[in-house]
């Protein structure tokens, strides 16, 4: 039962982990753009949310309605500005370019919160959970974390497939002069994903920061999880993603039963396993180049 | 009213030099060729209109304003379309998907979803299909679909039949009167002669950047156009 009670609390887990890499894998689907700032934004938008609820007393879920929306403001300007300006050049400037930016944001957030440790006040729904038996139990804030993983990407794939904003991220995709002679602004196409990609991870930062504690430092190990779920399910897959969250959460959790110390351990394992059998990952498109 | 002018365009991509002081127009509902050897600067020329190439210097006017530094997607809106070479099919997109995106910034006109599948049954066909196994013909079809579904009033038809067999080309080329028969004008590059010749009332040859001749196909003699075609002088009483 406790092997059970693993693979559960897994799939929780690794609900927070595919929110945290939707935006990773849909900047990358869409302009094969790499955000090394993306843990970053996501323990940005958790600051800003402890500022929020301190000034207001709001819940911090509910500070998620002016979070979000900065989010997305914060995320098209930021790929109109700088991120814009490193896309279609040598790829070593967007590692520079948001590495840098990851390094900014650290040392803003050290400069204005100092390196205590925080975490965001939920209250009741911290600790609640629902029993299932003697052995399982099952937290309220990881099922609505893992809930809303599903529902984001699920919506995300939804637009992406049948909107015509949606089509347009595809042609895009596919072939950027191409997309360009349809008529399409691909510079707004970019910008759209960005702010959907940055308003995904705010969200995934806040849920994070209501579950445990964070320091201004915490974005690049949440980075990593990141991008192991990306890659174990496969780039530019949104459904390959969600499974990659979840099979890194089951691992780690399966890790953590054998020994405490194997928790995190088991999870790069299983990455690094999947990267030698099947490099594409679960769901990945096979490139043809 | 002529629908396209360039005057003295100059286009180059780092040290190389596509086109040197171009100049041409194009007359509304008129279907006019670009005819010339591989490297003449045709392509060029075609993607310097659609917005793909900006040039160094010199001026594109469409339907009475000055486009040259305009964006590609604002100039679809503005209504010119450009069918590219290698056909450029989005290969995550079905066939009616291809259809649709074309219309992203579409004017309206007599083009839509019904009335291209009404014109090209082929792709009627095809609609609900993925675009891997289409065959060439087929995907140069549903190129020039997609384009149509912006409803342009010039469309650019880049190297139509590369590729294809003669008899596919020929199938391709009954589309033009199709488009024609709109009013939209046509500007077609293309290496084969008589096929550019047939469909077209007025020519142009292009050779190394420089237009090196121009004509109606009926008065168009052969030796000229062969001269003006690959640079060569031919000899007094040669053929």
């Amino acid at each position: 039962m406790t092997w059970v009670n693993a693979v559960v609390q897994g799939t929780l887990v690794g609900g927070l982990y595919a929110l945290f890499a939707t935006g990773l894998s849909l900047a990358f689907g869409v302009m094969r753009f790499v955000n090394l700032a993306h843990g970053d934004l996501a323990i940005l938008a958790a600051f800003l949310t402890v500022s929020l609820t301190e000034a207001t007393d709001l819940n911090p879920l509910v500070a998620l309605a002016i979070v979000l929306p900065c989010a997305f403001a914060f995320g098209y300007l930021l790929q109109r500005v700088v991120f814009d300006r490193v896309i279609g050049v040598d790829p070593a400037f967007q590692i520079v370019a948001t590495f840098g930016l990851g390094i900014v944001i650290q040392n803003l957030l050290l400069e204005k919160y100092t390196a205590d440790t925080r975490g965001l006040n939920v209250g009741k729904l911290e600790t609640a959970s629902i029993k299932v038996n003697d052995q399982i139990s099952v937290g309220w804030l990881p099922l609505i974390t893992l809930l809303c993983a599903v529902a984001v990407l699920g919506g995300l794939a939804l637009f992406i497939s049948r909107t015509k904003l949606g089509r347009a991220f595809r042609a895009t995709s596919d072939d950027l002069d191409a997309a360009r002679l349809m008529g399409i602004d691909v510079r707004r196409v970019y910008a759209t994903a960005m702010a959907l990609a940055i308003g995904s991870v705010a969200l995934a930062g806040v849920l994070l920061g209501s579950k445990g504690s964070f320091t201004p430092f915490s974005g690049p190990e949440n980075l990593i999880f990141a991008f192991e779920s990306v890659i174990i399910g496969g780039l530019g897959s949104l459904w390959g993603t969600l499974a990659g969250g979840i099979t890194l959460g089951i691992a780690q959790a399966i890790g953590a039963e054998i020994n405490p110390q194997y928790g995190q351990l088991a999870g790069h394992i299983v990455f690094l396993a999947v990267l030698v059998a099947r490099p594409t990952g679960m769901f990945g498109k096979v490139e043809a180049r | 009213m002529s629908i396209l002018r360039i005057s003295d365009l100059n286009v180059g991509y780092g040290d190389f030099q596509a086109l040197f002081g171009l100049t041409l127009e194009v007359e509304e509902a008129e279907t006019v060729s670009i005819i010339g050897a591989n490297g003449a600067g045709k392509s060029t020329l075609l993607k310097a209109v659609a917005g793909l190439v900006m040039p160094r210097n010199g001026v594109i006017e469409f339907a009475g304003s000055v486009i040259t530094d305009r964006p590609i997607h604002k100039r679809v809106a503005d209504g010119i379309a450009l069918v590219p070479e290698g056909r450029r099919i989005f290969p995550s997109l079905s066939v009616a998907e291809n259809l649709m995106v074309g219309a992203h910034s579409a004017r309206p006109g007599p083009w839509n979803m019904a009335t291209v599948l009404a014109a090209f049954p082929l792709l009627d066909k095809l609609k609900n299909r993925a675009t891997g196994g289409l065959s060439g013909g087929e995907r140069q079809t549903l190129a020039i679909g997609r384009a149509l579904m912006s409803n342009p009033r010039l469309l650019l038809l880049d190297e139509v039949s590369l590729g294809l067999a003669p008899i596919v080309v020929k199938q391709v080329y009954e589309a033009v009167p199709i488009i024609k028969s709109h009013g939209t004008t046509v500007l077609v590059v293309e290496q084969d002669v008589n096929q550019a010749l047939a469909v077209s009332d007025r020519f142009y040859c292009m050779l190394e950047g420089r237009i090196s001749l121009t004509g109606t196909p009926a008065d168009a003699d052969r030796s000229k156009i062969t001269e003006a075609y690959f640079g060569l002088s031919t000899a007094p009483g040669g053929h």
